[in-house]
């Protein structure tokens, strides 16, 4: 590995994370204590516990350490630190479309997520609807919000052929 | 914003209750917990007191309405609340997390945060903080960006493209030999296309043979116990048990072999596609490397491109993933119509005549539904850039009172995407019907005539039959996709003339029939006397003459138009001189393999090309084999790590025409980071950091003088402080070098170089006294 990377790297007995009771990661390391930390995935998509960017949590963010894998940390640590990624990270998976109208420009999506039923509007045409590879499919809606499409294929031919003109 | 609607009775109570004395002031919907999902919660303002009150949910059918957020006259009852009292909270924030936002707010010493909602309920939440802000003090400013139109015409013949967003040249494209072309893209891996054959074929012959074994051979032959077939084929003991047996042994073997093969299909596609798409990549990258200047400054952006890349991941996986189905499915076909036709002449005959007719019906559709297609696509587009330019323009188009005419164009163009929708929807609904029908009619006559035979004559046996529904029913994959196929084959022209189109574009400079490959290219540089324009008779470079000595860095300086960019053009054979020689370790450049050079010459020029992909990919385009750690950390050396870092998807962030945009900067050490990570000989940097700011400029030029280490660079900078450094210095004006020497002895001789120089010091002084 790169000398950078390993300058960079926060490893369970240098790194000491913990939770300063407002909601905020607190980290110690190299001899400097960080009141709230933010954790980044450096690769969202492809890397869900490796590849974390810990920054302070100012506007900012100024890089403190990466952690190359999350494995490496005791159990304690991993639950503070998934907390952070499960709040940054909250994306709801889409199980079935219920509905898709198109007017006007703008397409209307009613639709089944694991976090509840949601109705969310996007731009047609645009580049709302992001490819991530094979049939996952990420959509993002007028208001920022984002919902996921795991696998395409999974969804049943009817919803496919309405989903299919927005990807 | 939303004074005027109501909180819920059931939140109304609970402040009845809670707090008397409070009168509300202002709340917000919040709809999202710290690390679940949907929460509902309302942000409530009174004249002392910020509260956050969450109620039960299982009465909100669907979070977000439209846009407009929950119906909350029906929220639930109060199941938690906090409190704080404004006196006591400093500096209420709102972060932006990547799809969750939350509120922060800081109490005595410590941060907390309060609630937390999506981007839906975002703006109320904003507009009452900013009440409270005001409460406590501050005020913001709010900024808007217009964004321009662009036109575009095709580079060959100078025709305006019909649809500025497809960027076709219909004039300029035969689309027959399109298709041709492509298949010189599959030569490399022959041989792995034929293991792909190979499967499809003995697919295709399992299909083939599977309904003959099911049906005419388990019930015609064994358990009809037919002793002719018996002595066909000899086998000892309780012969049809043991046949039965045997039978019901290949079915499986046959249905597993199936699953086996359909595994090793897709090993073999995913493992070639992105190898096909590489090198169409890489031949699309180095035309446009080829015709750099002209190209752009005709065609305005580098997005061409970037568009263009896209379609060759479509056109890959047609060649390779549906084409061979197509030949295979004919084939069986056509296979399958032989075996009807001898087991039984009559029912083949009616399964021919349908047959023909819904071939017939698809193929008749195609046309049909490429030109619906496009249409669509050309009509949505134009609505859209409409929709956005009066969103963008609202202002202008106010102050000029244009709102009438424009609500006409508006109405114009969504009446034209409707119609062609409709007219889509149409085509594929008509399809599927009469598909539907002819299938089934097929089947239908066939148990029909089938079963009557059966019954009442002996020309047919049960068996036979169902041999016959068996093949039937394998019609239908094929078919099916052969209406998926067309329109895909449709997509994928269109998508593989584009990329032609940029191949095409500029044939002028060749490669050497019997290339030169060195072992290794050391980097020294040596210009003979080079003269040089892009137009006869128009001089650019003018008797130009210098040597850079391997593993050394040369700084070049001049005016912009003075011809550095060009200079550095020649080196990687992008133009080649008119007059003189350019040599890289002795040997002209023209004799190099493209390849070899290419690869030792890596440029980050001012125009950055970032094509579709995620930021990793874009990164690790030339070493596609790069680890995620080779790539963050060549992003780190070129200042691009934080920027990357603070995107929502960090590296995987997509970008190029369909994905983000980044900013000129950012596009610069993206471009950095992936010379670096390419390990060049010669590492040439145009003015790359011109772009970002100084600080960050900086850190990626320390990055660069430890890189330098062991190669050849060339760096044109923009900022004169930035050349402090190099071996050697050369000032290029009017495209002659006037001056030449190390940065000390340049300053000595009080030159040209020293007048920029004085001029740049001037001038930062002088925004520094501002
Ligand atoms: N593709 C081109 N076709 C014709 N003229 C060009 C082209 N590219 C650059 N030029 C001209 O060549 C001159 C030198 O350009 P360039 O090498 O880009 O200068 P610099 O990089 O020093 O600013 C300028 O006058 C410019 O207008
Ligand atoms: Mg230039």
């Amino acid at each position: 590995m790169d000398d950078l990377l390993t300058m960079k790297q926060l490893t369970p007995d240098k790194a000491v994370f913990s939770d300063n009771g407002g909601g905020f990661l607190s980290l110690k390391f190299d001899g400097k204590e960080y009141e709230r930390v933010g954790v980044y995935r450096m690769f969202p998509n492809t890397e869900k516990d490796r590849f974390l960017s810990i920054r302070e949590a100012t506007e900012k963010a100024p890089e403190i350490g990466i952690i190359y894998d999350l494995s490496e940390f005791d159990g304690n640590t991993r639950t503070l630190i998934e907390k952070q990624l499960l709040m940054r990270y909250f994306t709801p998976k889409i199980r079935k479309f219920i509905k898709i109208r198109e007017e006007y420009g703008h397409v209307y999506f009613t639709a089944e997520t694991d976090a509840g039923a949601v109705r969310f509007t996007i731009r047609a045409g645009g580049n709302s609807v992001a490819h991530i590879g094979g049939g996952y499919y990420r959509i993002t809606d007028l208001d920022g919000n984002r919902y996921d499409v795991e696998d395409i294929y999974a969804l049943s031919n009817r919803e496919l052929r309405q989903f299919e003109l927005y990807i | 914003m939303k004074t005027t609607k109501k909180l819920p009775a059931s939140v109304r109570n609970y402040l009845a209750d809670a707090y008397k004395e409070e009168t509300v002031k202002g709340f917000a919907e919040c709809d999202l917990g710290e690390t679940g999902g949907f929460e509902t919660g309302f942000l409530i303002l009174t004249g002392e007191k910020l509260l956050y009150v969450v109620t039960a949910t299982e009465t909100v059918r669907f979070h977000r309405l439209g846009g407009n957020y929950l119906e909350y006259d029906d929220a639930g009852e109060v199941i938690g609340a906090k409190e704080y009292r404004i006196r006591d909270i400093k500096e209420p924030e709102i972060v932006p997390e990547v799809a969750r936002h939350y509120l922060v707010v800081t109490v005595g010493d410590r941060k907390e945060k309060v609630c937390f909602f999506s981007g839906t309920a975002r703006k109320n939440v904003y507009s009452l903080i900013k009440e409270l802000k005001k409460t406590l003090d501050p005020s913001f400013d709010e900024t808007e960006e217009p964004e321009e139109e662009d036109e575009l015409h095709c580079p060959i013949c100078g025709t305006l493209y019909p649809d500025p967003e497809e960027r076709i040249c219909p004039k300029c494209m035969k689309k027959s030999s399109v298709f041709f072309r492509m298949l010189r893209y599959m030569k490399p891996y022959a041989g792995r296309l034929v293991l792909l054959g190979v499967t499809y074929v003995v697919l295709a012959v399992l299909n083939l043979i599977y309904p003959y074994l099911s049906g005419t051979i388990l019930y015609d032959r064994i358990l009809a116990k037919d002793e002719s077939f018996l002595q066909f084929i000899d086998v000892p003991g309780n012969r049809f048990l043991v046949l039965l047996g045997m039978t019901v042994l290949f079915m499986i073997v046959a249905r597993l072999l199936r699953h086996l093969l359909n595994l090793m299909q897709g090993v073999i596609v995913a493992k070639l596609v992105p190898k096909v798409v590489y090198t169409m990549k890489t031949e699309v990258f180095r035309s446009m490397g080829k015709m750099e200047l002209h190209f752009f400054t005709s065609n305005k952006t580098g997005s061409l491109m970037t568009r263009v890349l896209d379609d060759a991941n479509r056109v890959t996986s047609l060649f390779i993933d549906g084409l061979p189905y197509f030949l295979i499915d004919s084939l069986s076909i056509i296979a399958m119509f032989i075996v009807m036709l001898r087991l039984n002449a009559w029912l083949a005959l009616i399964v021919f005549t349908v047959m023909p007719l819904i071939t017939f019906f698809s193929f008749r559709m195609m046309p049909g539904l490429q030109r619906v297609n496009t249409r669509t696509h050309q009509a949505t587009r134009k609505l859209n850039s409409h929709v956005h330019d009066n969103i963008a323009g609202a202002r202008v188009v106010k102050a000029f009172g244009k709102e009438k005419s424009e609500d006409r164009h508006f109405v114009s163009y969504n009446d034209n995407v409707r119609n062609v929708a409709l007219e889509m929807a149409g085509y594929d609904n008509r399809f599927y019907i009469s598909y539907m029908f002819f299938k089934r009619l097929a089947q239908i006559l066939v148990w029909t005539v089938g079963g009557y035979f059966v019954l009442y004559t002996t020309s047919l046996e049960l068996g036979v039959l169902v041999t016959f529904i068996g093949y039937i029913n394998q019609l239908d994959d094929p078919l099916d996709y052969f209406s998926h196929l067309f329109r895909w084959f449709s997509r994928s022209m269109n998508s593989a003339e584009r990329i032609f189109e940029i191949i095409d574009a500029v044939p002028k400079i060749r490669e050497k029939a019997d290339p030169y490959r060195p072992e290794r290219i050391a980097g020294g540089i040596e210009l003979k006397r080079v003269t040089f324009g892009y137009d006869p008779g128009k001089p650019i470079l003018k008797d130009v003459s210098f040597t850079v000595p391997a593993c050394s860095t040369l700084g070049i300086v001049g005016k912009s138009g003075a011809g550095k960019t060009t200079l550095v053009n020649l080196l990687s054979r992008l133009y080649d001189p008119d007059e003189g020689e350019v040599k890289i370790d002795g040997v002209n450049v023209k004799e190099y393999d493209f390849k070899e050079l290419r690869k030792a010459v890596a440029m980050v020029s001012q125009e950055t090309y970032i094509f579709s992909g995620t930021i990793a990919e874009n990164i690790a385009y030339a070493k596609p084999d790069a680890t995620k750690e080779e790539i963050v950390a060549a992003a780190m050396k070129a200042g691009a790590h934080d920027f990357i870092c603070r995107t929502p998807d960090g590296y995987d962030t997509i970008v190029g025409a369909e994905g983000r945009d980044l900013s000129g900067g950012e596009k610069q050490r993206v471009s950095i980071a992936r010379a670096i990570l390419s390990d060049p000989r010669i590492l040439i940097l145009d003015e790359a950091t011109s772009a970002v700011d100084t600080e960050t400029e900086l850190t990626i030029q320390r990055s660069i003088e430890s890189l330098s280490e062991g190669r050849t660079t060339i760096m044109i900078a923009h900022r004169l402080s930035t050349l402090r450094n190099v071996d050697a210095l050369i000032v290029l004006e009017d495209g002659r070098i006037t001056e030449r020497g190390t940065h000390e002895e340049l300053i000595r001789a009080e030159g040209e170089f020293y007048r920029l120089m004085k001029m740049q010091t001037d001038a930062l002084s002088l925004r520094i006294n501002d």
